[in-house]
């Protein structure tokens, strides 16, 4: 195959994170509907999220446990540090969604709509 | 004392939670402990300022986890987390918690008048806002930024979105944009993380020079915490969350959340990044000092054709916080200086402004009339926060401008220079349209206050002067504002001048 071809297949989850986190912005700005653009912020996130995991992973690396007397060096297991800071990061994310759908029950319970433009009309 | 970084974090926290637990019917008890808590917190904030300068910087090793010279040798990098309170972090914190502790004793009337019930709920969650906020300002680990400025973000939306119903879109109009931003920050942080391994502020600060991953990290960071802080064109949520959310909250954002994202960027550019920010392949410096100029000049000029007074306040916090980024992006000690001093007025005057707008219940401009007559304190602190705002000495704000031309034309920038003072004079349009109506304009007749909409007519100007919880804060706000100006040389050449390490 053609070298950039195999540039591009060896890095294909940076690919993947790129792409998640295009898609996201992308929903989060031209989507009206509220409930549409909390999606996107959450695509965007679980992207950030794909990137920092992308970079704790190792072609043949062992899992992070410790096994006693076979345990390999700790230069051969993947990284678990980011894993650790993702695990932070999608509870963060959760609370996020979380006082997004708030905001949104008490929208629709006060004008009847999550769609912006009539929302935004309902209010002037 | 040993103790003192953390227990500067648990104080919030903990009224916090207590209010959550005993307190959540009874308004009074909130406010006591929520008051008790930001006061203890401010102390111990300009306990630590004070020994900091004195002695260089405090350390604390949170739970005494990961102790370097415990791990296996050749790899010294701090694995704990850390809480690292210098000059710059310590002087932020103080004016933050001294700024909350004001705006707390203020909201008394305000939250019973606007948020009745919910009362305790806007204590709690204001307490948690200022965890967050002092934790930006104390952390020494990058993550650790990460963690407490979603948890001053998380409560700033959840307050912004306490009011009635335009307030909830301005909410998730801001949480969109700072949950952005937020994940900005964090991706800037997994490529620093990526590039050298570590997380450690002071770790980071040496391996990063020549990497070609650090002009992509410093792009995220940049964008993520320009979108919190506010920096012009990333400031569109900051005129709905200002105007639309209760008196209370505008009251106690206002002068506290941008400033603290502010200092984030701060701790990057000159901690973290230092000379690679401004000299490698992005020149930040430049793109930073620029956005703030535009930001001078485009948030006065359309502060100076708003009718709403709030709203005429926020825009007036863009141009300010225009300043800030001028003052980060010449990045000279003098630029630095003047940038922290101008945290420092601007938390001030912005306090002392939003005060003002609440204890007078005014939305319009045009509702201030007869202030002067009905509540000549409150028309008098008015007066010194506006004059301050425009750069009258010897007030605060007249400093901060002046170091901050300084330095502008130290670095052979004349065209920031000519931003700033354009700004200056931009902020004499809207600062002349409030005080005459405060001062010069006839009272209206009751009979023509009515909104040509038909909408909801606010509460008219108060009969007399605020309660004693409303303009205590207020009085000592403004005496502040004189002080600081008065004191503008001395803070600078001996604590400012030197905050960037």
């Amino acid at each position: 195959m053609s070298p950039v071809l195999d540039e591009l297949m060896a890095r294909l989850n940076y690919i993947g994170y790129v792409g998640l986190t295009l898609i996201g912005f992308y929903a989060m700005i031209t989507r009206a509907h509220l409930m549409r653009q909390v999606v996107g912020l959450v695509i965007f996130q679980t992207g950030i999220i794909v990137f920092f995991i992308s970079t704790a992973a190792k072609w043949g690396g062992a899992l992070p446990i410790a096994v006693g007397e076979g345990t390999p060096a700790p230069v051969e297991h993947m990284n678990p540090l980011p894993h650790a800071l993702m695990l932070t990061a999608i509870v963060v994310s959760v609370a996020v969604q979380g006082v997004a759908l708030a905001l949104l029950i008490r929208l629709k319970r006060t004008y009847g709509t999550l769609d912006e433009d009539e929302l935004v009309q309902q209010m002037d | 004392m040993e103790h003192a970084p953390v227990l500067l974090l648990l104080a919030p926290l903990a009224a916090s939670i207590l209010i959550a637990v005993l307190a959540m019917r009874r308004t009074g008890v909130a406010y006591a402990v929520a008051t008790t808590a930001t006061a203890a917190a401010a102390a111990l904030s300009w306990a630590l300022l004070l020994r900091v300068v004195e002695h260089g910087p405090v350390t604390y090793l949170v739970a005494g986890w990961g102790e370097t010279g415990a791990h296996p040798p050749g790899l010294d990098l701090n694995i704990g987390i850390e809480l690292v309170v210098d000059v710059m972090g310590g002087f932020v914190a103080a004016v933050v918690a001294t700024m909350a502790a004001m705006s707390m004793v203020w909201s008394r009337h305000s939250v019973l008048e606007e948020l009745g019930d919910r009362g305790p709920t806007f204590y709690a969650v204001a307490c948690l806002a200022l965890t967050g906020l002092l934790g930006m300002c104390v952390t020494g680990d990058a993550f650790n930024l990460f963690v407490f400025l979603e948890v001053a973000s998380l409560a700033g939306y959840a307050l912004v979105g306490s009011g009635g119903g335009r307030s909830q879109l301005a909410a998730f109009r801001y949480l969109i944009l700072g949950a952005t931003g937020a994940s900005l920050y964090l991706l800037g942080v997994g490529y620093l993380y990526a590039a050298t391994g570590t997380l450690n502020m002071g770790d980071l600060a040496g391996l990063l020079t020549d990497h070609p991953l650090t002009p992509v990290a410093l792009a995220f960071i940049i964008s993520g915490l320009g979108l919190k802080m506010g920096l012009f064109p990333l400031h569109a949520w900051m005129p709905d969350a200002y105007t639309c959310s209760p008196s209370a909250v505008a009251a106690f954002i206002a002068p506290v959340f941008t400033k603290v994202m502010a200092l984030a960027l701060m701790r990057f550019l000159f901690t973290i990044f230092g000379v690679e920010a401004f000299e490698g392949a992005l020149p930040a410096g430049q793109i930073i000092a620029w956005m703030g100029a535009i930001a001078a000049i485009v948030g006065a000029g359309v502060a100076a054709v708003q009718s709403d007074l709030r709203r005429l306040l926020a825009w007036s916090s863009v141009g300010q916080i225009g300043y800030i980024g001028v003052g980060i992006g010449i990045g000279s000690p003098l630029a630095i200086a003047a940038a922290l001093l101008h945290v420092m007025n601007h938390s001030l005057m912005k306090g002392a402004l939003f005060y003002v707008a609440g204890s007078s219940r005014a939305r319009r401009i045009s509702e201030l009339r007869g202030l002067s007559r009905r509540m000549p304190v409150t028309a008098v602190c008015l007066v010194i926060a506006a004059a301050s705002l425009v750069g009258v000495p010897p007030l605060g704000g007249f400093f901060s401008k002046w170091y901050l031309l300084q330095a502008a034309i130290g670095a052979s920038q004349p065209w920031l220079a000519a931003a700033v003072i354009g700004g200056s004079l931009l902020a004499i349009a809207y600062v002349f349209r409030i005080l005459e109506a405060a001062l010069l304009a006839p009272e209206k007749a009751p009979a023509t206050a009515t909104t040509s909409s038909g909408g909801a007519v606010s509460a008219p100007l108060p009969r007399t002067e605020s309660p004693p919880s409303s303009l205590a804060p207020l009085v000592v706000v403004s005496g502040l504002i004189i002080v600081t100006g008065l004191l503008s040389h001395l803070i600078v050449t001996r604590w400012l001048l030197g905050a960037a390490g």
